[in-house]
């Protein structure tokens, strides 16, 4: 009951356009003062502050600034002028190129729509020049980027893992093999779609021009090379790496490429701090959530209501990808997690599921959520660059959504496609 | 007045904000650093910490003169102008209370936390430290009232800030890729 009202507030207080951030703290507030308890006013106050004190967090607002800094140096121009030299002479290339960059720049940093808008008003317009249509250029930048989210660093999985405690290494570990895989399968849809549409091939094969944009592209590559190496050998935290990210990001802006000057250093930086601030507004406003849900016992009473009605492990997990792909339709991802975690964490705990799996689960299904209106933040700005319309691409996206559903339902029922490599971290 | 008030908030919080961020970023490759060097400083977690609360207030006090929170705008654009205007009034409304409550109990607390200090730096007590509450809840609350003719004058013409983001975010896109190309160009 309690979770209903609850849910009930959450979604009058959002539906009128309250901050969902602001909204989680009213509804905070107002369930301290209506259920009875220990809490007061006075510890939502202590949870606003410590809730933003979390040490796994400091990461955020690093990777945060190194992908402001990225996007401002015309890191991702040069991996497009590389990715087509490479792979641009296959039917479909530049659909292709679109996938391979996405991969790499998208979702670095806290801004979805500020990554797609950095490589998709370069690529959407010269795939729109190739014979590609307006929705499918659209959807496939769109789906690309959302993958992205489950491929190292991911700003959703250090959310998550700050809130559960799970160790964001494993976190990114785990979402190598199916953002890989994920990637593979949409290049293949769009190799079937383009030999169907007789899209052409973006240019032919020049050895010398792949030499060429290589080493104009060789410090862009390197980075993510050197904070992930350095991140998955051990020899940096994620918060150090995140660190890391900056003075390479700052260094190769500056000294080397030499595209970075002080009035883009600054934007870069106050677009950062306003990201962090958006981002982990959430974070503070969930703590003071999360001491009335205590309070309330809500996580307990859906645990035990819902393993009353089953203990079985796959069917919890086809419940709780039924409700995140609904809370996807509707909240952005960060807002997502911030809600669901702390509510169905004991559930996931008490069915035995694997804290890391289930952040991949989730994590994915938030990446399909930003393909499904109303809320799609990453496919309305595919939308608005290639200006189609917003049904007609979902049409032309479903076969790529398809390929993300089944990276989830992968995910979901063969846990040793995420697991596998986290055996081998301490 | 009022956009002369917006526009002095919005400068000053830039220059807390960005020294905090960069605060931040110094502090924990410093740290990384010294870890290499076999001489971890003590008090980087406790300090970093801090940094991150302060970083997250003022960045949300920000963020919310730029509108940029996430809201869900959909269904108040769709409404008649006369229901949109009214609701986005009580959106408005309930932020302030909101704020007016934290910043309330937020400073009520930091009489009790003068109490007790950083474990790092002992002088540094926590009332100074937690006072980023009460003084960023009410600097939110001076940013909804400068901001609110501008909200309902939105919600009036059924304007959506998400669109308005997106929008603008492809335009520094483009304006950013212009940029470049020029620069290419001339080398």
């Amino acid at each position: 009951m309690i979770l209903l009202l609850t849910t009930l507030a959450l979604i009058g207080l959002i539906l009128i356009n309250v901050p969902i951030a602001i909204a989680i703290g009213v509804v905070a507030l107002g369930g301290l003062i209506l259920t009875p308890g220990g809490a007061t006013l006075h510890d939502v106050a202590i949870a606003l502050y410590s809730g933003a004190t979390s040490f796994p967090l400091i990461a955020i607002p690093l990777f945060i600034l190194a992908g402001n800094l990225m996007n401002s140096s015309g890191i991702s121009r040069r991996l497009i002028a590389f990715v087509t030299a490479l792979i641009g002479f296959v039917r479909g290339g530049l659909g292709m190129v679109n996938i391979g960059v996405s991969m790499v720049f998208a979702e670095i940093s806290g801004s979805a729509v500020a990554d797609v808008a950095a490589t998709g008003t370069v690529l959407i317009p010269e795939m729109k020049k190739r014979g590609y249509s307006s929705r499918l250029a659209a959807a496939l930048t769109s789906s690309s980027a959302s993958l992205a989210i489950i491929i190292p660093p991911s700003i959703p999985m250090i959310l998550y893992g700050a809130m559960t405690e799970t160790s964001v290494l494993k976190l990114f570990v785990a979402g190598i093999i199916p953002g890989l895989l994920g990637g593979g399968l949409l290049m293949a849809v769009t190799w079937v779609l383009a030999v169907r549409y007789d899209l052409p091939r973006a240019k032919g094969f020049d050895l010398c021009l792949v030499w060429r944009s290589f080493r104009d592209a060789i410090w862009a590559l390197g980075l993510p090379v050197i904070i992930l190496g350095g991140i998955f050998s051990g020899l940096v935290t994620a918060t150090e790496g995140a660190g890391l990210a900056v003075v390479a990001a700052l260094a190769i802006g500056l000294l080397i490429y030499r595209d970075l000057d002080l009035s883009q250093l600054r934007t870069a930086m106050l677009d950062g701090v306003s990201q962090t601030g958006v981002v982990m507004l959430l974070v503070a406003t969930s703590a003071a959530l999360g001491l009335f849900l205590t309070q309330a016992q809500v996580p307990q009473q859906l645990t035990e209501q819902i393993m009353g009605m089953t203990t079985d492990p796959l069917v919890v997990l086809a419940l709780l990808n039924l409700l995140l792909f609904v809370l996807g339709m509707f909240l952005h991802g960060a807002a997502a997690i911030i809600l669901v975690v702390p509510i169905v964490m004991p559930l996931v705990k008490a069915v035995e599921i694997d804290s890391v799996h289930f952040g991949l689960m989730l994590t994915l299904n938030l990446a399909i959520g930003q393909q499904t209106p109303p809320v799609a933040s990453v496919l309305i700005t595919s939308c608005s660059i290639a200006r189609s319309g917003i049904w007609e691409t979902s049409r032309a996206n479903l076969p790529f959504v398809a390929v993300l559903a089944f990276i989830l339902l992968l995910v979901t029922y063969v846990p040793e496609v995420s697991l596998v490599l986290t055996g081998y971290i301490g | 007045m009022g956009a002369r008030l917006e526009k002095y908030f919005t400068k000053v919080l830039e220059v807390i904000c960005v020294s905090l961020l960069v605060g931040l970023a110094l502090a924990v490759i410093y740290a990384t650093t010294l870890r290499y060097l076999g001489a971890s400083p003590s008090w980087y977690d406790e300090i970093a910490s801090v940094l991150l609360a302060w970083l997250t207030w003022f960045g949300a006090a920000y963020a919310l003169f730029l509108r940029q929170h996430m809201r869900f705008g959909g269904f108040i654009t769709a409404l008649p102008a006369r229901a949109a205007l009214f609701l986005a009034l009580c959106s408005e409304l309930l932020v302030i209370g909101f704020f007016a409550v934290v910043a309330w109990y937020g400073y009520d607390v930091l009489s009790v936390a003068k109490w007790d200090s950083l474990l790092s730096i002992r002088w540094m007590t926590l009332d100074v430290v937690q006072s980023v509450i009460p003084l960023t809840a009410a600097v939110m609350i001076v940013a909804t009232i400068l901001t609110l003719p501008q909200t309902l004058k939105m919600a009036v013409a059924g304007l959506d800030t998400d669109h308005a983001d997106i929008e603008q975010a492809i335009a520094e896109a483009l304006h950013k890729n212009k940029r470049l190309t020029a620069e290419e160009n001339l080398k």
